[in-house]
């Protein structure tokens, strides 16, 4: 899943992450992303941080809320670089940081370091 | 004070204005790098297909140098569109910028709005303007900085394991 409230960053996920042979569910916030996850097998959420209605970080914390995202990896994909922000996402519960804009062999590398092919 | 109420009053007036034209610019950017984003996407997954191709033996009668050279243009056109891809992400840095404005431009008139209400009892000493300013000047600030760690060729910043 990626989540992201710019279109055209999704794009940008979906090409790299599909040419890696991943399906991808899109989400523009994290209270969509919520209404999405409701029961799907997802293995990994990408998520960026500043976004409106619901910021990537309370959404990495509602989703360690819930039994069965609990474990689900998520990557915080951001132009961000307070590290006050870095130290809450992995507070919150993120497995890791990817910085925008990114190179998809960067984003690919993550994900291959936290779920298995 | 007549001054003061104008002032107020355009004030106002002008910043649905200005938060409508600065989403326009927003949604329109956003449109028209989706469309770029979404055709380059048709030429990378098309390259992949040749790149796909030209891994296999050459087709009877095709010379191994020519088979070698298609292989070898499709992988460099298809790495120059990832570049372009890359390039492409610029657009998340103006929807922040932009975003910014709009709050703004906002958070102002909401205050105006709060200090009008004060009716005759509203003073200078209600708007605190070195504050206000201050705030937005370091918006900006940790915006610009975003966009200036972007600008150098991926640092060893760019990933981090937990």
């Amino acid at each position: 899943m990626i989540v992201d409230d710019s279109a055209s960053m999704r794009q940008v996920v979906g090409i790299a992450l599909r040419d890696a042979g991943y399906d991808l569910i899109e989400a523009g916030d994290g209270k969509e992303a919520l209404s999405k996850l409701d029961g799907v097998k997802i293995h990994l959420i990408i998520s960026d941080i500043n976004m409106p209605i619901m910021d990537g970080i309370t959404f990495v914390k509602e989703v360690k809320q819930l039994p069965k995202y609990r474990f689900t990896p998520i990557i915080m994909l951001t132009t961000e670089v307070n590290p006050a922000k870095k130290d809450a996402a992995k507070e919150a519960g993120a497995k890791a940081w990817v910085t925008k804009p990114f190179q998809p062999k960067t984003l690919l590398e993550a994900i291959s370091k936290l779920i298995l092919p | 004070m007549a001054y003061t109420v104008e002032l107020e009053k355009l004030l106002l007036l002008a910043e649905p204005q200005f938060v409508e034209h600065v989403s326009a610019a927003k949604e329109i950017t956003e449109q028209e790098v989706s469309t770029l984003i979404r055709r380059f996407s048709v030429i990378h997954d098309e390259l992949n297909v040749i790149v796909k191709l030209t891994n296999q033996n050459p087709p009877d009668g095709q010379e191994p140098e020519t088979h070698e050279h298609l292989k070898v243009s499709a992988e460099k056109i298809r790495n120059e569109v990832d570049v372009v891809l890359e390039a492409l992400q610029f657009q998340d840095r103006v929807s922040q910028i932009l975003a910014l404005v709009q709050d703004n431009f906002t958070a102002l008139r909401e205050s105006v709005e709060r200090i009008q209400q004060q009716g005759h009892e509203r003073h200078q000493k209600m708007l605190n303007v070195e504050e206000t300013i201050a705030t937005m000047q370091s918006q900006y600030e940790t915006v610009k900085h975003r966009h200036n760690r972007a600008m150098p060729k991926h640092s060893t910043d760019d990933f981090t394991l937990f």
